[in-house]
């Protein structure tokens, strides 16, 4: 029984000491190939970027290289980091190479991962005369396939593929619709007629395309922007009211100052930063009445929104008096995050008493609004804060 | 007259070829440095006309290198460095006081412009 136990342990010992030494030769010959591979690379990058800083092109030179997949890493590479005519240069060599053409074949291979990676080489490449094969691809059933096809369109920048990207943007989840929103966004200018003309679709993603056309910010959109916010969907709504912030015109301020008083509180919110972007004075007393709004953020949006209007900023020190606890609240906290307390401090000790007396003034009341820490990280010193809180100068 | 001397402070090293073999062949002398930490150090201890700075970076961030160069009173022209996403780092970059930025991708003969631009005055 012994002699059992004992010849059982030796061939455990054995068995592990084999199992650490293959591991071990594993581990070394994968370094090895790895540090051969990185040396190849690193070749091949000086290669590559010495004949672009001297202007070569020498297809010869590249072809010799074609079928390499280092070689062609490290070329995407290049594209990835190049703009300008050495660009154009480099995307020249890679179709001479004839990387183009085979990667715009296997965006039809039977094989998904092919796809994928023609799909991911293709946005690198980004080559105009592949439109056609990535609007294709925008139709695959891989959803990478189809969000790299957009990155590539996005890149390439032809406004006649934002059909196209929509109708699949349309159909996805909202993941990959986001991904899929992202690139649209890539196309800029060129896809907001498009882009706008989907608002008034029945389609699934309305208010993510609202955001992203207010994130490009075209003033084109306005008038979509603006019928969006006649809506029923209330999440097109409120993504419309955000996007007029930037894409909006002095036209739709009014429209914006009459979703201060909407039902929905995330309209209210988003119309009152949206009109702060816009820096409209008649925006003011709308914005001083939403101070007293039901929710903190309306009240927040519009105490920051003042900040931003011309003449804002004394409406908001005037709210300090407001007989509403939440409007002062509101303008209490934005009068410090915007600086305009921090100002305030450094007037504190000005010889003028045109500029002393009213920083005092704003001192004292932010304190009696329970902001005396705020000052004392300042630099006040804690007896001041103390008299101006009991109301002394 | 001594050729400008240029910093390039950038990890990957595809775009730390182009950077330092442009400025190399447009007669510049350039010092490459992969790393924050180092470019820190070697900020500290020499002088250059100008730093190519990239913002994302293993040790130390470009912004770092910049405070730090800044609290320990090295002053350099600054160019920084930086991806598509890096709005607010460049914002960031131009009020710790950097004099320029490019964004990658980037054309080379846009490159040359800038430093160019920034250097007119010790141009080899």
């Amino acid at each position: 029984m012994n002699r059992l136990v004992f010849y059982l342990l030796i061939g455990l010992i054995v068995l592990f000491v084999v199992a650490a030494a293959s591991l071990f030769v594993i581990k070394a010959v994968r370094r090895r190939i790895r540090g051969r591979e990185q040396r190849r690379k690193n070749r091949f990058i000086d290669m590559i970027g010495e004949l672009v800083v001297q202007g070569e092109w020498k297809a010869r030179v590249f072809r010799r290289y074609a079928s390499d997949p280092v070689f062609r890493g490290v070329l995407l590479e290049y594209l990835r980091m190049m703009a300008g005519s050495d660009r154009q240069h480099l995307m020249e060599v890679a179709r001479q190479m004839g990387m183009v053409a085979e990667y715009t074949g296997e965006l039809r291979s039977g094989d998904r991962n092919r796809r994928v990676r023609a799909a991911e080489a293709l946005a690198e490449i980004a080559d105009p005369e592949t439109l056609t094969d990535l609007v294709f691809a925008l139709t695959d059933p891989v959803p990478e396939v189809r969000v790299q096809a957009a990155a590539a369109l996005a890149h390439i920048g032809d406004g006649r593929a934002v059909k196209s990207l929509l109708a699949t943007l349309d159909q996805e989840d909202a993941g990959n619709a986001q991904r899929l929103a992202d690139a649209l966004y890539g196309f800029g200018s060129t896809a907001v007629d498009e882009a706008a003309r989907y608002l008034s679709s029945p389609g699934n993603h309305r208010p993510l395309v609202a955001r992203t056309l207010g994130l490009i910010g075209d003033i084109r959109a306005e008038e979509a922007l603006m019928q969006a916010l006649d809506s029923t969907d209330q999440a097109l709504r409120i993504r419309a009211a955000a996007a007029l912030g930037r894409a909006g015109t002095p036209r739709s301020v009014p429209y914006l100052l009459q979703l201060l008083s909407d039902e929905q509180w995330e309209v209210r919110a988003q119309a009152a930063t949206a009109v702060g972007s816009r820096m409209d004075q008649r925006a003011v007393p709308w914005l001083k009445r939403a101070l007293t709004d039901d929710a903190w953020w309306v009240r927040h949006n519009a105490a920051a929104s003042l900040v931003e209007i011309p003449g804002g900023a004394d409406a908001l020190r005037l709210a300090l008096d407001h007989p509403d606890a939440y409007a002062r609240d509101a303008a209490a906290a934005v009068l410090l995050s915007s600086g305009l307390a921090g100002e305030a401090v450094g007037d504190l000790t000005s010889d003028d008493p045109l500029v002393r007396n009213p920083a005092m003034d704003l001192v004292m009341k932010l304190i009696r609004a329970g902001k005396g820490a705020f000052f004392i990280n300042e630099g006040v010193p804690p007896e001041l804060v103390s008299q101006l809180h009991h109301g002394g100068q | 007259m001594d050729r400008p001397r240029i910093l390039v402070v950038e990890d990957e090293r595809v775009v730390a070829f182009l950077l330092t073999r442009t400025l190399e062949a447009a007669g510049y002398s350039v010092t490459p440095c992969a790393d924050g930490l180092d470019a820190l150090e070697i900020g500290l201890k020499e002088d250059f006309d100008l730093v190519l700075l990239d913002q994302r970076m293993p040790g130390l961030l470009g912004l770092e290198v910049l405070q730090r160069w800044n609290a320990a009173g090295r002053s350099f022209p600054v160019i920084m460095v930086s991806g598509i996403t890096g709005e607010s780092d460049v914002i960031q970059a131009l009020e710790l006081g950097a004099v320029d930025y490019i964004r990658k991708p980037f054309s080379i003969q846009e490159v040359i412009a800038r430093v160019k631009v920034r250097l007119r005055r010790v141009d080899p």
